[in-house]
């Protein structure tokens, strides 16, 4: 299935024309999104697209440079990227250097710009069970010596992003956790311990928290309140729906019109919806396939388990962040904050996302010859 | 090295998750294909409505312009101020801004407040606040930049004339339909197409694309010109309202016709009202109606040329014959007629001149019902004319085969009959023009935007009802009313021949019994001038005067008025050889005569006592302002100062300044407004 073509040590290029892709039509997209928005707002209707342009180039800056260098040296950073990870994150709760937007602090401030550490979070974790799940192997059978030291850290990290609040992200982490736990062997009984751990917590922090609860009961019914709290999925409805089969053309669309909550950042594949259509959808949702496959492709072939973690680490990343956002947007899930990976607008989110497939390519550049790896 | 099995687990583990996540991928397209597919038709509807406020904007409506190009309707632009409530912040402040900057003082601030409270707080996306206001105050307001406000341009329907012509223009709704008069009837012409204005706007309630400049541009309204004249129309309602004060009647109509062509030159009915205020509760909607079409009355005495003509027509009398008047008694069945002045023996020139009733009852008596009827009909009684605006009553006319004898001989005078104002002038219209019943039209033309017509009215023959040798001899019975001792000597204008009939009518009572109301009378005069060629028909009614209610008396000085003024201004030049031009012109330039001639027709009517005027002595102009019109009239008739008055309404303005000297036969002007 993964078979590679030649024996030649190039990088993935349909993986890098894919990212390429993808990240224009994200710009092209956040600014058909954002234009009338940030002309009211800002008095520039760049200025959305300004701020995606600046870490759209650093991104891809390093993912060229995540690409030629040798993805093992990564290995030894597992331990120090977590605890920046865990000192940004601290820092978001600090007055002064934490930024509250809309009643949620998830940014910090670096000078001009902003950077959201529950990003790098991400990043830091996959590399650091990549680091962890290549170095236990048979362990993972066991709870204590296994399964107890990642789901340690993970919580820990849970911790921190959590109460910012940022339920999305909490969740994806849980999610990355249990398919990595999956993947690695671990006994089905201590997954389905695990996920029983998880259901109470999820049920409390759902009905803790009034939006969430409102939410989840929009999900069930949006056209229950379509103008309270089902408000936002029937507007993304609405903008599928209006967009139809051929869409009503770039830039054309009315619901970004302040109908839309977040069209440049959460929201943005309604946008695309209504203004591409079900032809544009289907061809980005046919994009992020390829990218998937790509990246399955990639930690399949990988030489080393190291590699393998890494690379299924960064496609999953990718990937289920990209289903939890598409399912959001076509009321396939409650409502969560889920950035569109390469398209929703946030420089942080775009930044990772880059350095995740330019550690992609470099593992790509290294793939066993034979179809299964020696390991 | 690893075991193989463990290696090969864990790329089918991996596998298996690939596989999971592009189907999750799969179910997404496929519920991409539901919402943008499946349920697209649904799902746009749902956006369409949400993102274009679809409103129904009537475009410019037409001008009504009268004979001479006068604007007597036409189309301002105004701003109307929208919200969309759920944009709306703070709604209690926004709607006490509102409602200080959109106040009139006519309203109450804190009814106005609560209303836009009301509105702001409803769970839709769009609302008018306040349509149609000044757009200095709408701009005002969006000064403000309250978020969820907007603005609309919209026109509005103006009468620049105010009252002039109101119950015969009609007048709109807010959104510009025409609802009454030549308003409604020509409506589909004035109004254009109608716009659906598709504002497409933003979930903050602003409008990003408005269509409506083009949408204007791109509707074609008509413009309707009409018969009316304005001066003339001017001078009739000024002479009516007049007239309806001085006797203190409780309404009044008039019409002026060109008798030859049947275009309506004036159409008038007291008590006026304000087109450009919306009617507030019923009793204010029936000051709307055009009486002059849309109600019928008994016509009395003025059905007598029609009788007479009938007689003639039908070879039965030659205009010779003397008829026994039987002193004023006569009796038919069970009833007696009575003749107001007795007569014994009359000629039948004599029965029109002293409006002889028993006299009538004879002649009708003596044609039978078919030929009166027939010919009542063939003068267009009983019918519709077929002007051409809403509502016109036929009149009535009992059915010919119920018809006992003793209805015979009242139809005969004019009871048991009745008919609109607009079918006795067209009648008049037709003994005027040598017998040719004409098809009175008010309308003269419509063109489209760009000036070229598209609908015509030509003046058209309905059919001859009499030769005109008979109109001719009526014509001749006509002019003896006006004549010194006929019933109608104050509708005589010197240097012209005014031929006429009088109409004194009692009206049917209201308390549920049969019969008359001994105390409710219609006074009216219809005449044309000048006899031998006429110009115009004019007919005044009174209806409900107080004190004497003679025809003669109460409307026929509004005739000559009117007729007189009509014909000054249309530049119809009197007979050189009139003697008494400079004493008899105004009904209130000279006292003394007035007097004379009240106290002849008091003579020779019953004794209703009639105020004596003491003669006038020269005073000084008092200040009028603030006064009601009917004191203003009552003070120039006790001085036997010539008023001109302008507007309706209370005195705001007069010339000479108050404290002038004048003497009677002096001038005076007063102008009118109601407070808007």
């Amino acid at each position: 299935m993964f078979r590679r073509s030649d024996d030649s040590n190039h990088i993935d290029l349909v993986l890098l024309i894919t990212t390429l892709v993808l990240t224009t039509v994200g710009f092209i997209m956040i600014f058909s999104a954002s234009a009338i928005l940030a002309q009211q707002r800002f008095g520039d209707n760049l200025y959305f697209l300004k701020r995606q342009l600046i870490f759209g180039a650093l991104g891809l800056l390093m993912m060229f440079v995540l690409s030629r260098i040798d993805y093992r040296r990564l290995r030894g950073l597992a331990y120090p990227l977590l605890f920046v990870s865990f000192l940004l994150l601290a820092l978001v709760y600090v007055p002064g250097i934490g930024l509250k937007v809309g009643g949620a602090r998830r940014w910090i401030h670096l000078g001009i710009v902003t950077v959201q550490p529950s990003e790098i979070a991400k990043l830091s974790l996959i590399i650091y069970m990549a680091y962890y799940f290549s170095k236990k192997k048979e362990t993972i059978k066991e709870f204590k010596k296994g399964v107890l030291p990642v789901l340690g850290m993970t919580l820990a990290l849970i911790a921190l992003i959590y109460p910012q609040p940022d339920f999305g992200s909490a969740m994806f982490l849980s999610l990355l956790l249990i398919t990595f736990l999956f993947i690695a062997g671990a006994r089905l009984t201590h997954l389905l311990l695990l996920g029983s751990a998880v259901l109470p917590f999820g049920i409390y922090a759902v009905f803790h928290a009034g939006y969430r609860y409102r939410r989840l009961i929009a999900f069930l019914d949006p056209w229950k309140n379509p103008r309270s709290t089902g408000f936002q999925i029937v507007q993304s409805f609405i903008s599928f729906g209006s967009g139809g089969f051929f869409g009503v053309g770039l830039g054309n669309g009315q619901q970004k019109l302040f109908f839309l909550p977040a069209p440049h950042t959460d929201f943005i594949f309604s946008v695309i919806g209504e203004e591409l259509g079900f032809i544009g959808v289907t061809i980005i949702i046919f994009l992020f396939m390829i990218l998937l496959l790509r990246g399955f492709r990639i930690a399949y072939l990988a030489q080393s388990p190291f590699a393998s973690y890494l690379a299924l680490g960064v496609t999953l990343m990718i990937g289920l962040q990209t289903i939890i956002n598409l399912g959001v947007v076509m009321g396939l899930l409650p409502t969560k904050g889920i950035p569109l990976p390469f398209i929703s607008y946030g420089g942080s989110s775009l930044l990772i996302t880059l350095m995740g497939v330019g550690i992609l390519l470099s593992i790509s550049r290294r793939l066993d010859a034979k179809e299964t790896a020696r390991w | 090295m690893k075991k193989v099995s463990s290696n090969k687990a864990y790329h089918l583990r991996l596998l298996f998750v690939f596989l999971a996540v592009e189907a999750l991928f799969a179910v997404c397209i496929a519920r991409s294909f539901q919402l943008q597919v499946l349920d697209a038709p649904k799902l746009k509807k749902l956006a369409e409505r949400q993102h274009h406020g679809i409103i129904t904007l009537s475009p410019d409506r037409g001008t009504i312009f009268d004979r001479n190009g006068n604007q007597l309707a036409i189309s301002t632009l105004t701003a109307s101020l929208y919200a969309h409530p759920m944009k709306v912040p703070s709604k209690w402040k926004v709607a006490r801004v509102l409602a200080r900057i959109l106040r009139t003082p006519h309203q109450s601030y804190y009814r106005l407040r609560k209303s836009i409270f009301r509105k702001l707080r409803q769970k839709a996306t769009f609302v008018w606040i306040a349509r149609q206001q000044d757009p200095k105050k709408v701009k005002r307001i969006m000064r403000l930049k309250i978020k969820g406000l907007g603005t609309l341009p919209e026109p509005k329907r103006f009468y620049p004339r105010l009252w002039l012509a109101a119950q015969c223009l009609g007048y709109c709704n807010i959104d510009g339909v025409g609802l009454d008069g030549i308003e409604r009837e020509y409506d589909k012409y004035l109004r254009g197409k109608p716009v659906r204005l598709i504002v497409k706007r933003d979930a903050r309630g602003n409008p990003i694309i408005t269509k409506e400049k083009e949408a204007f541009a791109s509707s074609v309204t008509h413009n309707v010109y009409l018969t009316l004249d304005e001066t003339i129309q001017h001078i009739t309602e000024e002479e009516l309202a007049k007239a309806v004060i001085l006797h203190r009647a409780k309404s009044g109509m008039a019409i002026v016709m060109n008798p030859m062509t049947g275009e309506v030159l004036a159409m008038a009915d007291y008590p006026p009202f304000n087109p450009n205020c919306r009617p507030t509760d019923v009793a204010s909607l029936s000051k709307r109606r055009n009486r002059a079409v849309t109600d019928f009355f008994e016509p009395g005495s003025m059905i007598k040329p029609f009788l007479v003509s009938a007689a003639i027509a039908s070879g039965r009398y030659k205009g010779v014959e003397q008829i026994n008047c039987e002193d004023g008694h006569f009796k038919v069945g069970h009833y007696t007629i009575h003749d107001v002045h007795p007569h014994k023996i009359l000629k039948l020139a004599e029965v029109i001149k002293y409006s002889s009733n028993i006299g009538a009852a004879k002649i009708g008596l003596s044609l039978g019902k078919r030929i009166v009827y027939r010919m009542y009909r063939r003068f267009g009684f009983g019918q519709k004319t077929g002007i051409g605006l809403p509502g016109e009553s036929p009149g009535y006319m009992q059915p010919l085969k119920t018809l006992p004898p003793i209805a015979l001989a009242t139809i005969s005078f004019g009871q048991g009959i009745a008919v609109t104002a607009l079918q006795l002038i067209t009648a008049l219209s037709a003994i005027a023009n040598g017998g040719e019943l004409m098809r009175p039209y008010i309308v003269e033309k419509i063109v489209d935007d760009k000036g070229v017509p598209i609908l015509v009215h030509r003046p058209t023959q309905v059919r001859r009802v009499i030769s005109p040798q008979v109109a001719h001899l009526i014509t001749t019975f006509m002019i003896g009313v006006t004549q010194p001792g006929g019933t109608a000597t104050r509708a005589a204008i010197p240097g012209f021949t005014v031929a006429g009939k009088t109409g004194t009518s009692q009206k049917p009572r209201t308390d549920g019994r049969k019969g008359y109301d001994p105390t409710k009378f219609i006074g009216s005069f219809m005449g044309f001038v000048p006899a031998e060629n006429p110009k115009l028909a004019i007919l005044v009614v009174i209806d409900e005067p107080k004190g004497i209610p003679y025809g003669g008396v109460v409307a026929a000085p509004a005739f000559r008025a009117i007729a007189s003024r009509s014909l000054q201004y249309m530049n119809v030049q009197p007979r050189t050889e009139s003697p008494t031009l400079a004493t008899t012109l105004h009904p209130f330039s000279s006292p003394v005569k007035r007097k004379a001639d009240a106290e002849k027709v008091a003579e020779k009517t019953a004794p209703v006592p009639v105020k004596k005027v003491s003669p006038p002595e020269a005073t000084k102009i008092p200040d009028f302002s603030g006064m009601s019109m009917r004191r203003v009239i009552l003070w120039g008739a006790r001085h036997g100062v010539n008023l001109t008055l302008k507007g309706s309404g209370r005195a705001v303005r007069q010339f000479p300044k108050p404290g002038t000297p004048v003497s009677p036969g002096g001038r005076c002007s007063v102008w009118f407004t109601f407070p808007s």
